[in-house]
């Protein structure tokens, strides 16, 4: 990735702790059962971190994105 | 979090959802944002995925390690507000004021891969991705040309089988 930079960054890819337990709470009584075979519904959640990039070096710093240079609700002076 | 159904034990479809607060690396607080002020901003990723699961190691006693490879296709919105009453970029050419902006496009690719250590009805392994997308909008104002980007992920991916 040419002028590839970290621009952004997740803290979190998904700040629930809630949906982890609830799916915890949905695993356990069934974790003694084998999948039945066949079509069957399956769920899951993801917990990270993400980096985001720009490969274009126009946006990888040396000059402003055009995006926030001038962004809508920005008042020249 | 995904959703879907498991074809087989090759094949889940579904779809993918995602949330996070997002921050903005200090290097770039003088080019890109005013967020060393008060700012807000989360992303959104959502779309549709497939995931193959090649072969299925078994250790016995119900466990088995799962190696998968996914391929999606979806939708970004990368929200963002800025409260600063009184933020110039560098030269002064523009002032901004309290901001709301959503960028958002489409996300071309997310491709995904990991393994995962599995239960009969549950496993939990690490996963890695990389999605690849533009974007063409900001708060309903389209750009000339999209914005090309890239997101990393890397984590802990936890399924179940209800």
């Amino acid at each position: 990735m040419e002028g590839g930079v970290a621009l952004g960054k997740r803290t979190s890819e998904l700040c629930a702790p809630g949906a982890f337990a609830l799916l915890l709470l949905l695993a356990l009584p069934a974790a003694a059962d084998e999948v039945p075979p066949g079509l069957h519904f399956e769920a899951a959640v993801r917990f990270g971190v993400s980096f985001q990039s720009f490969p274009d070096a126009e946006y990888a710093g040396e000059a402003p994105l055009d995006l926030t240079a001038t962004p809508s609700g920005w008042m020249p002076v | 979090m995904d959703a879907g159904l498991r074809v087989s034990h090759l094949l889940f479809v579904g779809a993918y959802f995602s949330y996070a607060p997002t921050t903005v690396s200090p290097g770039f607080v003088d080019v890109v944002s005013p967020c060393d002020y008060s700012c807000y901003a989360r992303v959104f990723h959502f779309g549709l995925e497939v995931q193959l699961h090649p072969v299925s190691l078994s250790l016995g006693r119900g466990v088995s390690i799962d190696p998968w490879i996914g391929l999606g296709i979806g939708y970004e919105v990368a929200q963002e507000r800025y409260d600063s009453e009184a933020y110039c970029t560098p030269g002064g050419s523009y002032c901004d004021v309290p901001h709301t902006g959503a960028l958002q496009g489409p996300e071309w690719f997310n491709g995904q891969v990991g393994v995962a250590v599995a239960f009969d009805r549950f496993s939990i392994g690490p996963y890695f991705s990389a999605s690849y997308g533009d974007y063409t909008s900001d708060a309903g104002q389209s750009f000339m040309s999209g914005v090309a980007h890239w997101w990393l992920d890397v984590g802990l991916r936890f399924t179940v089988t209800p």
